[in-house]
This record gives structure tokens, C-alpha cells and sequence, in this order.
């Protein structure tokens, strides 16, 4: 039995943080948490309780069809506004990065905040359905079904999406590479 | 299973592989295919990477003023009344649209391609009019708002 208010109190920071990796900066990512909470209390009428369903799943599928219709909004604002609204997205992105990239020792800070502002720029880059599935697998640690589930979609079109945006990742990051010297660990299972 | 693996799918397959356990064929195929390729060693090998970069990422909790915001924005959501239209106004819509159908049904006859507009009865040029005007607030109105609402969030965000 989870009232809303009790389901807001669990789950806001995973949707801010869920909301911050698929916005790539804060204002975005603020819209897309409020976005979420408002859709989600119109789709669950007060007191009622998430009847089964897993309130995470459930929550996490909210923020990315608001992402979704978000990018889709953005697409059709760029037809009319073209250059203006491009330029304010990239200054708020470069200003406001969302993810905290900062916080490591002093030896390896700079060159980490480094990989991590790349990363994150790679990230949001993506175009929307494969940053969705590269975040829900590699941030949120969903598996390929439950991702499928989650985002109405087959399996078999999740593993493609994935592959494909980790392939663009790699390119991306390809100044941070690492030597590919003896065997590689064979991860297994999620970890 | 005996055929040869392409990269591609030593890839994909690599990838299942952080979903779940491998058949003992597949995983000993991707091994094998490791020791030989150093394309896709360099796959793992930028793949743990990603992932290990990931994991340190330290994610901003919330911050405390949106929480409250939002709260406060559910509570009301869930509190009010759906928004009703009054049943005037409904009745003066339907009204005006009935008019303007009407009007329209009567005059358009009247106006082919070759009249001009001199050639038109004061309620012909009328109907032309609404036409126009119907035509130009469909096509500007939503370029007219989304340039108001861009205007308004510049303003707020540089408060």
C-alpha cells in the first residue's frame, strides 16, 4: 500500500537523476522531473495505489515517453524559432552540465572531469531512443527486457539500440581510450 | 555451433553478456575470438571503461527547492476541480460556427476563379474575408505563441 505522497518521497531523486542523465542539463532535467510527477498523479487518481505494477518501472516510463514528446516539442520549436532556440539549448547544456563532474583527488580530478564532460556531451548527443536505452541499461542498470517493457519495444531493438549507441560512444570518446593490451575481462551478469 | 563470428556480433553478443550468462558455446566462441581480434579487444576494452566511468559518476540529488515546488504543484493538481467550460460559451460557439456555415454556403457560390473582388456582393467579400482570416490565424497562431512563450522563459531564466 503506497500513497502517492509516499511514492513521491521514494522515487523523486531516481527520477532527478534519471531526468539529469536524458536532459543532459539542469533545466531540462527540472521540466522533465516536474513533467513526470504531474503526469504520473493525473495517471494515478489520489489515494489509489500502483495496483501491482512496479512503482519504479512505472515512474521511469513516464519520464521517458515526457522525453520523448519533450525532444519531439523541441523539433517542431526549432522549425520556427530555428537559430535562437539551438543556441540557448547548447549554453544552457555547455553552462549547466547536471551531472557532477567534479569531486575526485587531486592527482586524477582534472582528467576525470574531463572524461566525464565528454561523456556526458557524448551522451546527450545520442539521438533520444538510444540515449534512452544506454541510460536505462548502463546508468539505471535495467535489463534488455525490462527496458522493452518499459519502453514498448522489442528485446532484439533494444540490444540494437544499445549497440549502436555504445559503437557512437566509442567514436566519441576515442581521445580517452584505453590500451587494449592483454585479454580483456569478460563481464558477466549485470554488475 | 560452427559458424564464424563477425565482429559485429562478438560485439552484440559481448554486450548480451552484461545482460545475462552466455551459453557455454557462445562464451567460449567470443573468447576465442578475443584472443584473435584486437578490434574487439579494444571494444571490451572501451566498453569496461565506459562503465567504470559511469559507476563514479556522483549523480546531484534534487535540489531541495524543486522538491517542495513540485510537492506543492501535485497537491494542488490533485486537489482541483477539473476545468469546466461554461455551457454559454459552448452555445455561443456553436452558434457562431453554424452563422458562419451558413453565411459561407450562401455567398461561396458566387466567387470563381475568374471574379475579382469588385465583382463581389458586400457579404461575398464578407465571406473572402473570413476565409483569409481563418486561413492566416491557423497558419501564424502557433508561431505567434511559441515565439511568446520563448520570449517569456528568456525573461524568467534571466531573473
Amino acid at each position: 500500500m503506497t500513497s502517492f505522497d509516499e511514492l513521491y518521497d521514494m522515487y523523486n531523486a531516481h527520477i532527478y537523476r534519471f531526468a539529469c542523465a536524458l536532459a543532459g542539463n539542469a533545466g531540462d532535467a527540472e521540466d522533465l522531473f516536474q513533467e513526470t510527477w504531474l503526469r504520473a498523479v493525473k495517471a494515478l487518481p489520489a489515494g489509489r495505489e500502483t495496483a501491482g505494477r512496479d512503482p519504479k518501472a512505472w515512474l521511469f516510463t513516464i519520464t521517458a515517453n515526457a522525453h520523448k514528446d519533450s525532444l519531439r516539442k523541441k523539433r517542431v520549436r526549432r522549425l520556427f524559432l530555428l537559430e535562437r532556440t539551438k543556441s540557448m539549448a547548447t549554453a544552457a547544456a555547455d553552462a549547466d552540465p547536471g551531472w557532477d563532474v567534479s569531486g575526485h583527488s587531486r592527482e586524477d580530478g582534472a582528467m576525470r572531469s574531463d572524461i566525464r564532460i565528454c561523456l556526458r556531451r557524448a551522451v546527450s548527443r545520442l539521438p533520444g531512443r538510444e540515449r534512452r536505452v544506454f541510460v536505462l541499461k548502463d546508468i539505471e542498470g535495467f535489463k534488455h527486457e525490462e527496458i522493452g517493457r518499459m519502453l514498448g519495444i522489442p528485446e532484439a531493438t533494444v540490444r540494437t539500440l544499445l549497440h549502436r549507441a555504445v559503437r557512437k560512444l566509442r567514436k566519441e570518446l576515442a581521445e580517452f581510450r584505453p590500451a587494449a593490451n592483454g585479454h580483456p575481462v569478460f563481464e558477466e551478469g549485470r554488475s | 555451433m560452427t559458424r564464424r563470428l563477425r565482429c559485429r556480433d562478438v560485439e552484440r553478443l559481448m554486450l548480451e553478456g552484461e545482460d545475462r550468462a552466455l551459453p557455454a558455446g557462445e562464451r567460449g566462441f567470443v573468447e576465442e575470438h578475443l584472443r584473435a581480434c584486437a578490434r574487439c579487444r579494444g571494444f571490451a576494452a572501451d566498453r569496461a571503461f565506459v562503465r567504470k566511468e559511469l559507476s563514479g559518476v556522483r549523480w546531484p540529488a534534487p535540489p531541495e527547492e524543486l522538491v517542495l515546488r513540485t510537492r506543492r504543484t501535485l497537491r494542488d493538481a490533485g486537489t482541483a476541480a477539473p476545468v469546466v467550460v461554461p455551457a454559454w460559451i459552448l452555445v455561443a460557439l456553436a452558434a457562431v460556427t453554424i452563422i458562419t456555415s451558413v453565411w459561407l454556403a450562401i455567398w461561396l457560390p458566387d466567387i470563381t476563379p475568374d471574379t475579382t473582388l469588385a465583382d463581389l456582393s458586400l457579404a461575398a467579400r464578407a465571406a473572402v474575408f473570413i476565409i483569409v482570416q481563418n486561413a492566416l490565424m491557423l497558419f501564424c497562431a502557433p508561431i505567434v505563441l511559441r515565439t511568446a512563450r520563448a520570449r517569456r522563459a528568456e525573461l524568467e531564466s534571466a531573473r
